[in-house]
């Protein structure tokens, strides 16, 4: 029990469901006590320099190791299979960019979802409505879910959750 | 020829100490503690601050046990409030370093807390720590050696002491001379930091029953305690200068090297003669 309480020494962030990792990075960084201004502060700790700058975005080339996932688990006390979670599985393409988003998920359940990102994902199963590319009112794509601190869009404030008003039905 | 070989002589005789005299000298290379009345005192002082989320300074002469009374105070409180499970530090002690500036200081109080994420830019740590406190629920921090404080980092001092969330005590600790000047310095620290405790040098009754419980439970020396009295309470006196720290030092070395010349208890001889080589 005296072991465990030495290892705590930052605050745990409980992943959401389908979370994407970069979203589940960036509330970590920002968690009270933790306060991790950039990814590689968090990096340095993790003893993974620069990689999670790249995970951030989205960029999995080279895929994140095992190793690297355990590294990064140690830190943010969750177990690495769930950070793989997080991450495409295998034989699924991800498009990192445009970001996508639907706005009735995240009403329900305020993350960005790794399956959005899918190369094929164009609309989202549980509503079936599609998927957003950008701000439905000021027309400007979203920024990587890392930095999604309010849950709305930066440029205009409009709230995601709002944006499901104007998403399409797809049947 | 002869002088080497004689130190190589000296050193063998060195090495073979008994395990129990070296055992003995492990002992007493250890800082020891007692609860002294001052010691209380002060502690009921420190108390009243944490509890009244209130600032202090806490003087003294060099030697005079200020480190080792806020250590234990720390230690005390923070043993009181440990729970299973749960992180809470009630009172955050630091030593700081010379011209410690705001990086430094916050880097102490992280570690302090045992948080291992000490880098990043100034804004990152001292968020980190303002955070960190409040979850840790803190009550107090003390600062030692708060002279080596820059002047610009009183100004996180102060912020420190005034976030409303936190409503941290805040306790400077340092040298009597060196710390007055260093908060006179800035009006805005001065204000702040106005409850001054002293810790005093030792009047004469209390200097010598300290000297014998020193003796008799520090050194664990039980023939010894006649030793303190006569001349060599004077003797003593003089070169202590009534301050517990030195007291400490001049004890412990004698006895340590009245266990070397292979005498049991200390001696009264060695006693004397350490305590003349002190200036």
């Amino acid at each position: 029990m005296d072991e465990l309480e030495t290892q705590l020494w930052l605050n745990r962030v409980e992943p959401y469901e389908g979370e994407s990792i970069s979203h589940f990075l960036g509330r970590f960084r920002r968690a009270k006590g933790n306060k991790f201004s950039a990814p590689s502060g968090l990096g340095k700790v993790a003893g993974l320099g620069a990689v999670l700058v790249r995970w951030e975005k989205f960029y999995f080339n080279p895929f994140p190791s095992r190793q690297e996932l355990e590294a990064l688990a140690d830190v943010v006390m969750v177990d690495a299979d769930r950070l793989a979670q997080m991450l495409q599985p295998k034989g699924v393409t991800m498009n990192p960019r445009p970001i996508k988003l639907c706005g009735a998920c995240y009403g329900e359940s305020p993350c960005h979802r790794i399956e959005w990102q899918f190369k094929d994902a164009y609309k989202c199963d549980r509503h079936q409505l599609r998927l957003l590319l950008k701000c439905t009112n000021c027309k400007r794509p979203f920024p990587i879910p890392a930095l999604w601190v309010q849950g709305e869009c930066p440029r205009c404030s409009l709230p995601f959750a709002t944006m499901a008003r104007r998403q399409q039905r797809v049947e | 020829m002869t002088t080497a070989k004689s130190s190589v002589q000296e050193f063998d005789d060195f090495q073979a100490l008994s395990p129990e005299i070296q055992a003995e000298i492990e002992r007493l290379s250890r800082p020891p503690y007692l609860e002294l009345d001052h010691v209380k005192r002060c502690h009921t002082w420190m108390y009243e601050l944490l509890v009244s989320r209130m600032t202090g300074l806490l003087l003294g002469e060099s030697r005079s046990g200020k480190t080792v009374t806020c250590k234990t105070f720390t230690n005390r409180c923070n043993q009181q409030a440990k729970t299973k499970g749960k992180r809470v530090m009630p009172v955050v002690y630091i030593q700081v370093p010379k011209n410690c500036g705001s990086r430094d200081l916050f880097i102490k109080i992280l570690k302090a807390l045992g948080h291992r994420a000490t880098s990043g830019t100034i804004t990152d740590l001292r968020e980190r720590t303002l955070d960190t406190l409040e979850l840790f629920q803190a009550q107090m921090l003390i600062i030692d050696e708060a002279n080596h404080l820059k002047l610009e980092t009183f100004s996180d001092v102060r912020h420190i002491y005034d976030d409303d969330n936190l409503g941290l005590s805040v306790l400077l600790v340092g040298t009597t001379n060196r710390l007055t000047r260093v908060v006179e310095r800035d009006e805005q620290v001065e204000n702040r930091f106005l409850e001054r405790y002293e810790l005093d040098r030792l009047d004469d009754k209390e200097f010598q029953q300290i000297a014998r419980i020193w003796v008799r439970d520090v050194l664990g020396m039980s023939e010894a305690s006649n030793l303190v009295k006569g001349e060599t309470l004077k003797l003593l006196k003089k070169t202590t200068k009534r301050l517990i720290g030195r007291l400490d030092m001049i004890l412990r070395k004698a006895a340590i090297r009245s266990l070397l010349k292979g005498y049991k208890t200390l001696d009264a001889e060695v006693l004397k003669q350490v305590a003349r080589t002190v200036k």
